[in-house]
């Protein structure tokens, strides 16, 4: 059964139809939530609502890309659970020093289990450039999960976050100049194959 | 923004290059300038490199099955919000307030008209001139409703009544000098100055209710002050007053709602 077919099947109240979009998209919604969240259980609160907003709002869907529409659901769901977590702060599990700071937490270059350094480096990284998405801008963030995480075009960003082209343009720009400012430090500890200096360029 | 030598103009032009965003006149164009500046070319491989890491970033796959139940959709009925109703009936009352009071300031004639009532009032309570003319002058002290000497207030509200008083008074009781230099007569002329006509004259009493308290200006009098206030009081009144308990009742519904939530 197509996308389509289910969709209008869902509409009829078929709940195994609407639920097999969901299995469909589910990886898509949680991943894309889950970077613009950056913790995993704001990225499944965000996830649980973003489905029950389609499956409420699937009398308004009007055609055209299913998985642009979904998209901004989640981007909204994701924006509602932003402020949600900003009204109601949740504690931090980091330990405190005894002066009662939080203590320094480079979680993404904290790591235990036994890998491989080439396995290590990327989890690193990985951690590393997380770390920076969630330092930026909400509505940088977005965009740039979007574009460069999730592998949309404009266009798609465009209807998701309900702006014009020109706005995915300059906030994608401010978005990865404020990403690479950020990680600049971070590039100089790794590995000298993964860094980027002024001599590579030469 | 204007680090690293290169502008944001250029920044943003870099992005829409790398994602092929560019027309091909503009793509033409940034092409000469990106082979003239190595800082540009700099920038450029760094944009791409992050842009790879972001693309290689794992895939978070859901952590659990994110499939409806027909429980978890089922449309609750919810109260309706009437919040925004309330806010916005308070916003307008009070703007309607500001209206009355600009065009009560702007118009002030116009509604200053009406404040003339309580004047004619005053003077009627005081005594009708003409019946004043007739009866000894009796001056009221202690008037509560005006906040007076009551002597102060009968003389200045009825001139007539001061000029007839000032007349009827026998040579040495004449009025002020024109000059408006007030002679203070020697203690001891003071009893001759008062002649047997102005001996009738007496304090807060009639001759004939000797002894009697005058309660002219009596509770009857206040309450019909307070009601006959101007109908434009009244509604400045009433929206002051709606304004407020309607934004208590929106702010009410407000914290309510934050807490459910």
């Amino acid at each position: 059964m197509d996308e389509q077919a289910l969709i209008q099947a869902a509409l009829q109240g078929d709940m195994d139809a609407f639920n097999r979009l969901v299995l469909a998209f589910q990886d898509m919604v949680y991943n894309t939530a889950y970077r613009v969240m950056g913790e995993p259980g704001a990225a499944e609160d965000a996830t649980q609502e973003a489905f029950i907003s389609v499956y409420k709002k699937l009398h308004t869907y009007r055609g055209g890309s299913f998985k642009a529409w979904v998209l901004r659901i989640v981007t909204n769901a994701c924006y509602d659970e932003l402020r949600r977590r900003q009204r109601r702060p949740v504690t931090p599990l980091e330990p405190e020093l005894d002066d009662g700071e939080l203590m320094e937490s480079a979680k993404w270059m904290v790591d235990d289990a036994p890998l491989p350094e080439d396995v290590l480096v990327k989890a690193e990284l990985d951690q590393a450039i997380q770390h920076c998405i969630d330092a930026l801008e909400e509505k940088f963030r977005v965009v740039l999960v979007l574009v460069d995480v999730a592998g949309e075009d404009y266009e798609t960003a465009s209807f998701a976050i309900q702006r014009p082209l020109g706005t995915v343009k300059s906030r994608l720009a401010r978005a990865r100049k404020k990403l690479q400012d950020c990680l600049q430090g971070f590039w100089e500890l790794l590995p000298p194959r993964y860094r980027l200096s002024d001599e590579d360029s030469a | 923004m204007k680090r690293c030598g290169i502008s944001f103009k250029d920044m943003s032009r870099l992005s829409a290059y790398i994602d092929g965003y560019l027309f091909e006149e503009e793509r033409d164009k940034f092409e000469a300038h990106l082979a003239g500046s190595k800082e540009l070319q700099l920038a450029l491989i760094r944009q791409k490199r992050l842009k790879a890491a972001l693309r290689a970033l794992p895939v978070k796959p859901a952590p659990r099955n994110f499939s409806l139940s027909p429980e978890m959709v089922v449309q609750r009925k919810t109260k309706p919000n009437l919040m925004p109703v309330f806010r916005f009936a308070s916003a307008a009352a009070a703007l309607l307030l500001v209206a009355v009071f600009a065009g009560e300031l702007l118009l002030g004639s116009l509604f200053s008209a009406p404040k003339a009532s309580p004047m004619v009032s005053e003077a009627n309570f005081s005594g009708d001139a003409a019946v004043a003319a007739d009866e000894p002058m009796i001056i009221f002290w202690n008037n509560p409703a005006e906040g007076k000497a009551g002597g102060e207030e009968a003389m200045g509200v009825s001139d007539g009544q001061a000029e007839t008083m000032i007349e009827a008074a026998p040579e040495g009781v004449g009025p002020a000098p024109a000059s408006g230099e007030r002679t203070i007569p020697e203690e001891e002329e003071l009893p001759s100055a008062v002649s047997p006509e102005a001996e009738s004259l007496i304090l807060g009493l009639r001759p004939d209710e000797g002894g009697e308290v005058i309660s002219q200006s009596g509770s009857q009098d206040v309450s019909s002050k307070v009601i006959d206030l101007p109908p434009i009081r009244w509604i400045e009144i009433g929206l002051g007053v709606l304004a407020l308990g309607l934004g208590i009742t929106a702010i009410v519904l407000r914290s309510k709602q934050r807490k459910t939530r």
